[in-house]
């Protein structure tokens, strides 16, 4: 059940946050990682495959152009603090990441300018294992690009 | 040019060849930058004992499902498309410490493993879905979801 408490911020979206997609961050993530797969790093070799060039790793969609300063994660929207911000007040004060789920519809390339908008979908609180409650939340975000073509869509599941 | 696996090639039950990974504390800082994921639960160990109340620092949930997207995008090679892939959380998995500048100490490795469990072709769109999941050293599987893609035909 959602708590009543908390009722309002369903269907509540975020200002959509913009990114932008370098060679340079495809290459860190794909590093990160420890991918090495030539569409990621190798110009040359991208250029000749059916993609005609570089292309992200799925699920990496760039880096936004503008951030406040002293965040934790450059990549939460405004909507997610003030999730957070409500779910602390509604005593759930810690985040975990319980699962996320992708649907990719096109490539991201370098150059591309991304647009994604976060909606939050559903706040379940329920019995903790352990006694206590918890809290279940699942926000979704829709990814298009700077042609209004839809990129991708992700949902990501927190436990509180 | 990877050798291209196609739709006609693969069989309901058939294992996806597995990637191997070790985590280590270095790993987690490169993905925290690459990512942007900052949260201190995954390089500061008295901020996960104390405040996140485990048992030391993890590895980012977002990194182990990146392994397992590498896994799909390696098998399905430069012609194949991932279309879909839900992970869930199930275990926390917890870094190597490093022993100098380049290697880590000896302890735990990964294994990214996933095997067919349907095929599919409508509107000449050929996919195939599996199941995938992320073992630890003891066997354990701390992540697991599912995958679709899209493979290349034959014909």
């Amino acid at each position: 059940m959602t708590p009543d408490a908390l009722k309002h911020l369903i269907g509540m979206k975020g200002t959509p946050q913009v990114y932008e997609v370098t060679r340079v961050d495809i290459r860190k993530i794909a590093d990160a990682a420890g991918d090495r797969n030539p569409l990621y790093w190798d110009d040359d070799y991208a250029a000749a495959s059916r993609f005609g060039g570089l292309i992200a790793p799925p699920d990496f969609f760039g880096w936004p152009v503008k951030w406040k300063p002293n965040l934790t994660f450059p990549n939460a929207s405004d909507l997610s603090l003030t999730m957070f911000m409500e779910l602390a007040k509604a005593g759930y004060t810690r985040a975990i990441n319980a699962g996320m789920e992708s649907e990719f519809f096109r490539p991201v390339r370098p150059g591309d300018t991304l647009i994604i908008t976060a909606e939050v979908v559903s706040l379940e609180e329920k019995e903790g294992k352990k006694g206590g409650k918890m809290l279940l939340s699942s926000t979704e975000y829709t990814i298009v690009n700077q042609n209004g073509d839809l990129v991708a869509k992700q949902r990501h599941n927190g436990i509180h | 040019m990877k050798k291209q696996i196609y739709w006609e090639d693969v069989n309901i039950g058939q294992e996806i060849p597995s990637l191997t990974k070790i985590a280590t504390t270095v790993m987690l800082v490169k993905w925290a930058g690459a990512f942007g994921d900052f949260n201190p639960l995954h390089y500061e160990n008295d901020f996960a004992v104390n405040f996140m109340r485990t048992p030391g620092i993890i590895a980012h949930g977002t990194l182990k499902r990146q392994w397992l997207i590498q896994m799909m995008t390696d098998w399905v090679g430069d012609e194949g498309w991932l279309q879909k892939i839900n992970t869930q959380f199930r275990a926390m998995d917890f870094p190597r410490k490093m022993k100098n500048l380049a290697s880590p100490h000896d302890g735990e490795t990964w294994y990214c493993k996933g095997k067919v469990t349907a095929k599919a072709e409508k509107d000449g769109e050929h996919t195939v879905d599996c199941d995938i999941w992320l073992e630890n050293g003891k066997g354990e599987v701390t992540t697991s979801g599912t995958a679709t893609v899209m493979l290349p035909a034959r014909k």
